[in-house]
């Protein structure tokens, strides 16, 4: 655990010097600005999800330019531990931008009130829903950039989601018919009536992702030449 | 266990180019010089000796124990390239990598920073290259590595800079139990500080002994175009023909075979390379 810890301070550190005020600023503001327009939170937790999502390139990015892969080994981390260090440090780094999320939203809803504009408080579905979404877009391009390096892999990183969002509508369009509907119905009613299975399911699947995920990202990297 | 490093049967198979059973050891407290042209596997070697490659086959010990990424904590690496993230300061580079070494001495960086001329506020990016490689042998030097690889580190370097690092890496193997292992293709700077050399060429180990012993076991021959025998030219390693003459390289041994009159006088370890690689380019 200490080694992982380690690596994801490393981690840190690679993109340390590019979280400039400036721009640490830029995003704050904007996701402030966004919630207080939208009079809800949920547009904070987008721009942190857009920023979650360009800094899980950003370690890659920074790490190809100095050959930081030698480096790890030089610093006597084996490969899983690599991997799984990485994981470690978007996880923590997840959970960090979901509490900033969180009290940008809650103080947009209070400056949003203060100016007589309409708050929408936001569902804590709606929540999940946003982090659920910045979670599977890292869980695929983490194993992408492990097996590709970044300047390979940003190329084909939107080839994944571009395709989820093609089966999302694919879906869609299928729901449309009344008896796959019923049939669909049957089998989420039970489940969306239960919060414990909900949540649950919710749950299982989203571990289910990032392992399959992570074990790809093992896979790949383990027989990476570097 | 007096060998810090010892390589044997090194093997790795690529599309176009075959590191081929490479072994050698290299003692402590002194310095190996490993040379050879550009891509003859040196490079590869290294990686493979810090566990960045995989060999195919063949075994590295060191400090005694084989298959042990932890032993490369011992280990003081210095690149062409700094592996560091070119946007941290020199500063940066101590708070990043101290967590890694049980003994990092904090002070020594500093104290190493300034005696380098390195100011730690400045970016890895904004450093010379000399002083890149200096911040490297700072980093080595304050986790107290017992062996340094360097990997091309003087090319590119005005004498000036080289021969500090020289400085360095002589001071560096008074203690008796550190050692350096050495790539260049500048083979002058291994003539001051190196003790052993490893020369590889395509792929293979073609010497591995003292410095004076690969020296002392060749010699320079020149002289005139009829001065030769088609036998006597047989025996010139690199045989190469110019305007007045002829010129190539002598084991000593067959001194005695070459006719009276040509030139024989003591080779360099540049002249070695070139040599032996016109050698090899013949037999291709």
């Amino acid at each position: 655990m200490t080694k992982l810890l380690q690596f994801a301070r490393l981690d840190f550190m690679t993109i340390k010097p590019y979280f400039l005020g400036k721009n640490l600023f830029i995003y704050l503001a904007m996701a402030i600005f966004l919630s207080i327009i939208n009079g809800g939170a949920a547009s904070g937790l987008g721009v942190g999800a857009i920023i979650a999502m360009l800094m899980s390139g950003h370690t890659f990015a920074v790490g190809e330019k100095c050959n930081a892969d030698a480096l790890y080994v030089t610093l006597s981390f084996k490969r899983k531990q690599v991997v799984a260090g990485r994981y470690m440090f978007f996880l923590i780094f997840n959970v960090v931008i979901i509490v900033c999320a969180v009290i940008v939203g809650a103080f947009a809803g209070i400056v949003s009130g203060a100016l007589g504009m309409e708050v929408n408080s936001v569902a804590i579905e709606v929540w999940i829903a946003l982090a659920a979404v910045f979670v599977l877009a890292q869980a695929i391009q983490l194993p992408l950039y492990f097996k590709l390096g970044y300047t390979k892999a940003r190329f084909i990183i939107l080839f994944p989601i571009v395709l989820l969002y093609s089966l999302f509508f694919v879906a869609l369009m299928l729901l449309r018919d009344a008896q796959i509907m019923a049939t669909v119905t049957g089998i989420f009613t039970p489940i969306l009536n239960s919060p414990i299975l909900l949540w649950g399911s919710v749950a299982v699947v989203f571990v289910l992702l990032v392992f399959v995920s992570y074990r790809a990202a093992q896979g790949f990297y383990g027989k990476r030449e570097f | 266990m007096n060998n810090i490093l010892e390589v044997t049967g090194l093997s790795k198979h690529y599309d176009t180019f075959l590191l081929d059973e490479v072994s050698f050891a290299l003692g402590k407290g002194y310095i190996m010089g490993f040379i050879g042209p550009n891509g003859s596997g040196k490079t590869t070697t290294i990686k493979s000796i810090l566990g960045i490659t995989t060999p195919d086959d063949g075994r590295i010990e060191l400090f005694g124990v084989s298959d042990d990424l932890t032993q490369n904590k011992r280990i003081g690496v210095v690149m062409d390239t700094p592996l560091y993230v070119e946007d941290w300061s020199a500063g940066d580079v101590g708070a990043a990598l101290m967590p890694f070494y049980d003994n990092w001495d904090k002070v020594q960086f500093k104290t190493y920073l300034d005696k380098f001329g390195i100011d730690p506020k400045k970016q890895v990016k904004e450093l010379s290259r000399g002083m890149r490689v200096k911040l490297q042998i700072a980093v080595a030097l304050s986790h107290e590595a017992e062996l340094l690889i360097l990997d091309e580190p003087t090319s590119g370097l005005d004498p000036i800079a080289r021969d500090e690092i020289c400085d360095l890496l002589r001071e560096f193997v008074i203690d008796e139990n550190k050692s350096v292992f050495f790539s260049t293709h500048i083979t002058s700077d291994l003539e001051k500080v190196a003790d052993y050399i490893t020369f590889i060429m395509n792929g293979k180990i073609i010497y591995s002994g003292t410095r004076d012993e690969i020296l002392e076991s060749y010699v320079h021959v020149a002289g005139g175009l009829s001065d030769l025998s088609l036998e006597q030219k047989r025996l010139i390693i690199g045989y190469r023909e110019h305007g007045t003459g002829f010129e190539g390289m002598l084991d000593v041994g067959c001194i005695s075979s070459m006719p009276k009159g040509v030139l024989i006088e003591e080779v360099n370890l540049d002249e070695i390379i070139i040599f032996m690689n016109e050698r090899g380019k013949d037999h291709d």
